[in-house]
C-alpha cells in the first residue's frame, strides 16, 4: 500500500465515522460518490503522486463539512443538537397529568409540536395517545370502574401511553442516533 | 444564498444531458466561485435523487468501473425553468440597485 493509497483510506475512514448518524443509504450514496471521485481523478495522476493524491482531498474538502452538508440536505438534527426539549416533552407526556390538572401534559404535546425531530404522524400519535398520562388514568382507575372493565381500562390507560412514549422515544433515538 | 442557488446550477448542467459525479463536479469547480469544497456536491446530488429532480443510471465505463450517470428528471428541469424565470427578475431587480450611478 502506498501513501496515496493511505492517505485515501485514512480520508475515507474519516468520513465514515462523521456521517454515521445519516441514514444507512445516503450515507452509502455519498461515501460511494467519494470514493469514485476520487479513483476518477486518481486515474488523471501518475500512480505514486501523493501530492496529486493531497490536492484531490483537499479540494473534496473536510470530510466534517461534507457531513455538516449531507445533515443539512437530509435534515438530520446533529445529535449534539438533539436538546432536553425532547427528553421532557416525553416526561410531561407520561407524568405531566398530575401537574397542575394536566397542564404539565399539555406543556408536553406543546413541546412535541414544537420540536422537528417527530413527523406529523409521530406528533399525532403523542397527542392522541396519551390524553392525561398515566398518572391521570390511573385518577380515572380510582374513580371507580366496574371490575370487568378493568383490564380494557389498563390497556387503554396504562399500557398505551406507556406503548406510545416508547415509540416516540424509539423514533427520537432513531433520528438523532 | 450560494448554496440556495447550488442545486440548480447543478440541474442546469444536467438539464440536457448526463453526467457523471466527477464529470459535474469538475465542471462545477471551473466556474470560480461557485464551489469550495467539491465534497459537499455530493449530498446535494443525493438529495436531488431522493426528491426526484434527478435520476442515475450505472453504465460500463471503457477505463475502469462502471459510472453512475445522472440526468435531471422532467420534474427537475420544471423546477429549474421556474428558478430561471424567478432568478432574472431577481438579477434585474439587483442589478438595478446596485448599478444606480451615484448622481
Amino acid at each position: 500500500m502506498t501513501a496515496a493509497d493511505l492517505l485515501v483510506n485514512d480520508y475515507l475512514d474519516r468520513l465514515d465515522s462523521e456521517l454515521a448518524d445519516l441514514p444507512r443509504p445516503s450515507r452509502r450514496e455519498v461515501i460511494e460518490g467519494i470514493e469514485a471521485h476520487i479513483a476518477e481523478a486518481r486515474a488523471e495522476l501518475s500512480p505514486g503522486d501523493e501530492a496529486g493524491v493531497r490536492n484531490v482531498l483537499e479540494r473534496l474538502g473536510d470530510p466534517a463539512e461534507i457531513a455538516a452538508e449531507a445533515r443539512e440536505r437530509f435534515g438530520v438534527t446533529d445529535p449534539a443538537a438533539t436538546s432536553w426539549r425532547e427528553v421532557g416533552a416525553l416526561i410531561l407526556l407520561l407524568l405531566g397529568g398530575s401537574i397542575l390538572f394536566f397542564i404539565g401534559w399539555a406543556a408536553g404535546v406543546i413541546l412535541v409540536w414544537l420540536s422537528d425531530v417527530w413527523t406529523r404522524r409521530d406528533k399525532w400519535i403523542a397527542t392522541l395517545i396519551l390524553p392525561g398520562g398515566v398518572l391521570g388514568a390511573i385518577c380515572v382507575v380510582l374513580a371507580g370502574v366496574p371490575a370487568g372493565h378493568a383490564l380494557l381500562l389498563f390497556v387503554v390507560a396504562v399500557a398505551a401511553p406507556l406503548a406510545a412514549d416508547a415509540y416516540l422515544l424509539v423514533r427520537l433515538r432513531a433520528r438523532s442516533a | 444564498m450560494r448554496r440556495g442557488v447550488l442545486q440548480y446550477c447543478v440541474l442546469a448542467l444536467l438539464a440536457d444531458e448526463e453526467r457523471y459525479g466527477f464529470d459535474l463536479v469538475r465542471s462545477l469547480g471551473e466556474v470560480d466561485g461557485m464551489v469550495t469544497s467539491e465534497g459537499t456536491i455530493y449530498p446535494l446530488l443525493s438529495r436531488l435523487r431522493r426528491d426526484g429532480l434527478v435520476e442515475s443510471t450505472w453504465r460500463e465505463s471503457s477505463q475502469g468501473p462502471p459510472r453512475r450517470y445522472y440526468a435531471a428528471t422532467s420534474r427537475g428541469r420544471a423546477a429549474l425553468d421556474a428558478f430561471t424565470q424567478e432568478w432574472s427578475r431577481f438579477r434585474d431587480a439587483v442589478d438595478q440597485l446596485i448599478e444606480r450611478s451615484p448622481t
